[in-house]
């Protein structure tokens, strides 16, 4: 029992990380028609940054991790300006195809810039905080709650805010929001730079956890694009339930079942609702 | 099709058969992998290029062919030219069970969902160590038995068995797409409301285009297991997949020739950053979006803007 | 005779607004009937309930005396109901010629198209006047043209019954008379009956026998034009749309 309690909670951590990825992803996905790989490689570099801003420069850990979004932010909203904008006047099809085949490129050059400049090695990022609660030291504990507090930043700004609002109108119906007047250009910059935060946010909670290396975003990224689907482009709380249901579940199946297929059963997950429910869980339609 | 087309098609297949002759061993590998790849990659297109869903995990069904064959040669000692055809069968087979739900989805759906289905078969190629020895690689696969008095024991003999074998799955793929049923893969890509509403069964045909695809990455991952003789999962991981893709579309997909040259195009390139591993992939990515910014529709797409005159 | 094609109560709801209500109709074979309606009356829902895209709620739909409401709209394809939609559909980038021949290999597959065929698709492609715009892309046509050549790959299938979704829409007069000269050739020569849904009035009026009137998904009236015209329901019904 004791075990279980300590998976599940392990999972529920995780899960939290693939839940932010994944609203981040969400955002961008779902207005601007892109599955956003690169988003993982910025994940591993925002985690670099903030491994060198604690280790050389000795930066407080909360300003690594604001240094970490903000170099996810950038990096996000460079790319879907010069280079995700550039195809989005093509037809449809080729458009859609270009953008996906950039993304993809961009998440193996910068993966690869990584491994380049710093080595396949994994880097030991320090503890930034001791001590523990029930057996989970206050580093998980803290990636939870920044989860938390950073999902309802996200809901906040969506529900509430005149940019939200536009967002929102924007992800519904691109064409009837031009005609309302949104500039469609501020919208995408706004969406990729809270995708890249909060990929950003994601890479430096989790890397005192376990450690920085260049591939260190590929399975958060798989696990994101499964949270989005399985979310079916739903709610901020359908995101979270989803993400966090599935750090569970992993967790939960590596004792119950066998460790080698983790990170198999998303996709056994995926297959099995896109039969029963291809929809998604929480989608709109 | 146009002479000059022809002409440049006789100068390649005289150059591919003259390799072995001219070039060194380590030349004829390359020239063996450029090939496997626009196997792959021409068969990727038959999917992706003419019936259009963006698939991530060619890579799965060339692995699972690679593993069957060897598996089957090695356990039961059956002939090699009794394992390709099953390889590829089996892997036409469980092209159909995995396409037949996966091809419900639409859109970037379907390609994402391939794509952890790429994944998921190379932790199983990873994981299933009683047959596939894991990370430990399946080694001492035999070479093709000898058939008709050739041995097959020589490298030149086995160049020219990949060599003939891409020949007759390019000019089996060049008759699909122009037959009556290449049509019907088509209108698929084009309009598939409109193609169900005139009568055409569209998810059969997806299906279809899905499985015998893979089980042409199956055929050629059958080639691949008897040629190189070792087996290791990292072979048939997502970057596998995803270079099959990128050379399908820096040539240009939906033209079958774009595809192939996009294989040989890139893997000529991989092979000539050998002396820098740790930036080969980097100047890979840029190479490729530095396409993507000039020309789209690939190298398919700079050469048709050469002849347009534009 | 039997009638052709028979709708019993058809009824489709969307989350809980009733797209089309308890729809009746009987039509014999050689009829040209029109449907009209205000916008978001339900025409679509019906078209597309009896082409298969969606299920209806309740109620059935039978052709030839045999239901096929549950059947997917590849097969009531073959069964011999052709369809145009609303929002023209073309294989965009393939050409005009090769777009019809997919028509006559849907209907009949061969690994390589027959003689036969080819000689259809070129009967086809010269009665609704395409032949200049054989080789080009369809993506490169006028709406106008996209429309006959949607046109041409359903009528290659050889259909029994054709349902039009407004193939008038945004045509100038001299192409509606083009059209409807057309579409009395289609249902005179080639015997095959036509329902349109229809907001050009003088079109439908000018084209079809009979009219049914569809208003908030339920039919509220139907018989020959002239009788519909001054049906007081039907004045209500239009007339207060455009009020409002």
């Amino acid at each position: 029992m004791e075990i279980f309690l300590l998976q599940a909670g392990n999972g529920l951590i995780i899960g939290s990380v693939y839940a932010l990825v994944a609203l981040g992803l969400n955002i961008i996905w779902s207005i601007t028609d892109i599955p956003d790989f690169a988003q993982g490689s910025f994940y591993v570099i925002a985690a670099y940054v903030a491994y060198f801003a604690v280790t050389l420069a000795g930066v407080p850990f909360l300003v690594a991790l604001v240094l970490g979004m903000c170099v996810g932010a950038i990096m996000s909203f460079s790319c879907e300006k010069f280079l995700y904008r550039r195809w989005r006047e093509r037809t449809f099809r080729l458009a859609a195809r270009t953008q996906l085949l950039c993304a993809i490129a961009l998440f193996f050059l910068f993966a690869n810039v990584a491994n380049a400049l710093w080595t396949s090695k994994a880097k030991i990022f320090p503890a930034y905080l001791k001590g523990s609660l029930l057996g989970f030291s206050y580093m998980r504990i803290n990636v939870l709650l920044a989860a938390i507090i950073l999902f309802l930043v996200v809901y906040v700004f969506i529900n509430k805010t005149k940019p939200g609002k536009a967002i929102r109108a924007a992800s519904m119906d691109l064409g009837m929001a031009q005609v309302l007047g949104i500039n469609i250009d501020t919208v995408n910059s706004i969406v990729f730079i809270m995708g890249g935060a909060l990929s950003g946010a994601a890479a430096v909670l989790v890397s005192p956890l376990y450690s920085v290396f260049p591939t260190m975003g590929d399975l958060p990224l798989l696990k994101a694009l499964v949270v989005v689907i399985l979310g079916g482009f739903g709610s901020v709380a359908g995101i979270l339930i989803c993400g966090v249901g599935l750090g569970v579940l992993e967790a939960l199946g590596a004792i119950y079942i066998s460790s080698a297929y983790q990170h198999g059963y998303s996709f056994v997950i995926l297959l099995l609702m896109l039969l029963l429910r291809p929809k998604g869980l929480f989608g709109r339609v | 099709m146009l002479s000059v087309n022809r002409i440049a098609l006789g100068i390649i297949l005289i150059f591919l058969l003259l390799i072995p002759h001219i070039a060194s061993s380590y030349v004829v590998y390359v020239a063996v992998l450029a090939i496997l790849f626009s196997m792959l990659t021409a068969s990727y297109d038959l999917l992706t290029g003419y019936a259009g869903p963006l698939s991530f995990c060619h890579a799965a069904f060339y692995g699972f062919g690679a593993y069957t064959s060897a598996l089957l040669t090695l356990k039961t000692g059956m002939s090699f030219w009794l394992a390709l055809p099953i390889s590829g069968i089996a892997v036409f087979l469980f092209g159909v069970v995995v396409g037949y739900p996966a091809l419900r989805l639409r859109g970037h759906y379907f390609a994402v969902t391939t794509f952890f289905f790429g994944h998921f078969m190379y932790l199983v190629f990873l994981n299933a160590r009683d047959l596939t020895r894991g990370p430990l690689g399946l080694g001492g696969i035999p070479p093709p038995d000898s058939i008709f008095g050739i041995d097959f024991s020589s490298l030149t003999a086995n160049y020219y068995l990949i060599l003939i074998f891409g020949i007759l799955m390019v000019g089996f793929l060049y008759a699909l797409v122009n037959s009556g049923y290449g049509r019907l893969i088509v209108s698929i890509r084009e309009n598939e409301d409109l193609a169900e509403a005139v009568g055409v069964n569209t998810a059969f045909v997806k299906v279809m285009a899905f499985s015998i695809s893979a089980g042409l990455a199956g055929i050629t991952g059958s080639l691949f297991a008897h040629f190189f003789r070792l087996l290791h999962p990292t072979t048939f991981a997502w970057m596998t997949s995803e270079m099959i893709v990128v050379m399908a579309l820096v040539g240009g997909i939906g033209t079958l020739v774009g595809p192939i040259i996009g294989a040989g195009v890139v893997t000529f390139i991989l092979e000539m950053m050998r002396f820098a591993p740790e930036l080969r992939f980097i100047i890979w990515a840029i190479l490729l979006i530095a396409i993507l910014i000039i020309e789209p529709r690939g190298l398919a797409g700079i050469f048709a803007r050469i002849r347009g005159g534009i | 005779m039997q009638d052709l094609l028979v709708l019993k109560k058809l009824t489709k709801y969307f989350g809980g607004v009733a797209a089309a209500k308890d729809v009746d109709l009987n039509l014999k074979g050689g009829m040209r009937l029109g449907i009209i309606g205000p916008n978001g009356a339900g025409k679509t829902t019906i078209f597309n309930m009896i082409t298969g895209e969606i299920k209806p709620s309740a109620g059935t739909i039978e052709f030839e005396g045999e239901p096929i409401h549950r059947l997917k709209p590849h097969h009531i394809s073959k069964k011999g109901i052709g369809r145009t939609f609303q929002i023209v559909r073309v294989f965009d980038e393939i050409p005009v010629y090769d777009n019809v021949l997919i028509g006559a290999l849907a209907k009949e597959l061969r690994f390589k198209p027959t003689q036969e065929q080819h000689r259809e698709v070129d009967e086809i492609i010269e009665m609704t006047g395409l032949q200049e715009y054989r080789e080009l892309n369809a993506e490169n046509l006028t709406v106008s043209a996209k429309k006959r050549v949607g046109l041409a790959t359903v009528l290659v299938t050889k259909p029994k019954l054709l349902l039009l979704d407004e193939l008038m829409a945004g045509l100038t007069f001299v192409e509606i008379d083009e059209i409807l000269e057309l579409l009395r050739k289609i249902n005179g020569e080639m015997g095959i009956t036509l329902v349109v849904v229809e907001h050009v009035m003088k079109a439908v009026m000018e084209l079809c026998e009979r009219i049914i009137v569809i208003s908030s998904g339920e039919k509220i009236a139907e018989g020959p034009p002239q009788e519909v015209a001054n049906n007081k329901k039907v004045i209500d019904v239009y007339l207060g749309e455009e009020r409002k």
